[in-house]
């Protein structure tokens, strides 16, 4: 990764993800290098209208604009002032669309937690990062899941 | 942070790339690389059928790739050299439990015994079992 090269971070709202984010601070912290959060997601509100909503209940039905709320908010507790930080929201095939971004954004490194909330996220997700590593042109960083009982030490 | 990164080399493109990437790191974070090459040959084959000068040959080789590695590294940075023999991606994950890397950078395709298939699955498996981040280089 060079210098002037950004750190692309997709997230969704996974305890993964906000390890990977940590970890894209720390390195953009070292290196200067600017950070996109892409929140990637098939539907967004204006697929999921809460009034009129037609998909089933959980975690496809949160949309786009809360999970990049809370990221926001996560971003804004821990960004060292020095970081410069984007936020970048996308609706497609979540790897498709990441690789996609990071290729258009000319990123030097994708940062990506390799599994999810729940089984069904788990699964979506842990294929979403293998495809990330498969189709990316850069370089991609996989942030595993802590094993419990080092997550609470 | 990030103190510790293995790069595990074999000589491919995609190992040389994952090299820079892993110095540039290094020089960030100020951390030490460890190079790990595993020459990828059968215990059992070794001292059934290998002669010494087989075995001499592929460790000569070896010993190519990770100086190629270190010399690329500028003064300053730790480094550290290791050969191994064996099914590369058993071996770096031995290795992995037995040093504790905080990162491991390696290249996503190289020239394993089926080229490419093999070493494809070795980041693959990496990837899998490590519980520290592992930053594949294209």
């Amino acid at each position: 990764m060079k210098k002037n090269q950004c750190i692309v971070v997709p997230v969704d709202g996974s305890e993964t993800s906000i390890q990977a984010m940590d970890t894209a601070l720390e390195l953009a912290q070292a290196t200067g290098a600017k950070i996109i959060f892409l929140h990637a997601a098939y539907f967004d509100s204006s697929t999921d209208d809460d009034a009129d909503s037609w998909l089933p209940e959980g975690p496809v039905t949160e949309s786009v604009g809360d999970i990049m709320e809370d990221v926001r908010r996560v971003v804004k507790e821990r960004l060292p002032a020095n970081i410069n930080a984007a936020f970048a929201e996308r609706t497609g095939d979540p790897a498709t669309v990441i690789a996609e971004f990071a290729a258009a954004e000319q990123a030097g490194l994708i940062v990506i937690g390799a599994r999810g909330l729940s089984t069904v996220e788990g699964f979506l997700l842990g294929s979403v990062s293998q495809e990330v590593m498969e189709t990316a042109t850069c370089a991609v960083l996989i942030i595993k899941q802590k094993r419990q009982e080092e997550a609470f030490s | 942070m990030i103190k510790n990164i293995l790069v595990p080399v074999d000589g491919s493109e995609c190992s040389d790339r994952a090299v820079i990437e892993a110095i540039a790191m290094a020089e960030y974070c100020e951390a030490k690389l460890s190079f790990l090459y595993v020459a990828n040959i059968n215990q059992l084959a070794i001292n059934a059928y290998l002669s010494d000068a087989i075995l001499d040959a592929v460790t000569k080789a070896g010993k190519v790739i990770l100086d190629r590695a270190m010399e690329t590294v500028p003064t300053g940075i730790p480094k550290e050299a290791y050969s191994e023999t064996g099914a590369p991606a058993v071996v770096i994950m031995d290795f992995v439990a037995e040093h504790n890397p905080d990162m491991i950078i390696m290249g996503s395709r190289g020239l394993g015994l089926v080229k490419g298939v093999l070493l494809g699955s070795v980041s693959q498996y990496v990837v899998e079992q490590s519980k520290c981040p592992v930053m594949v280089v294209k």
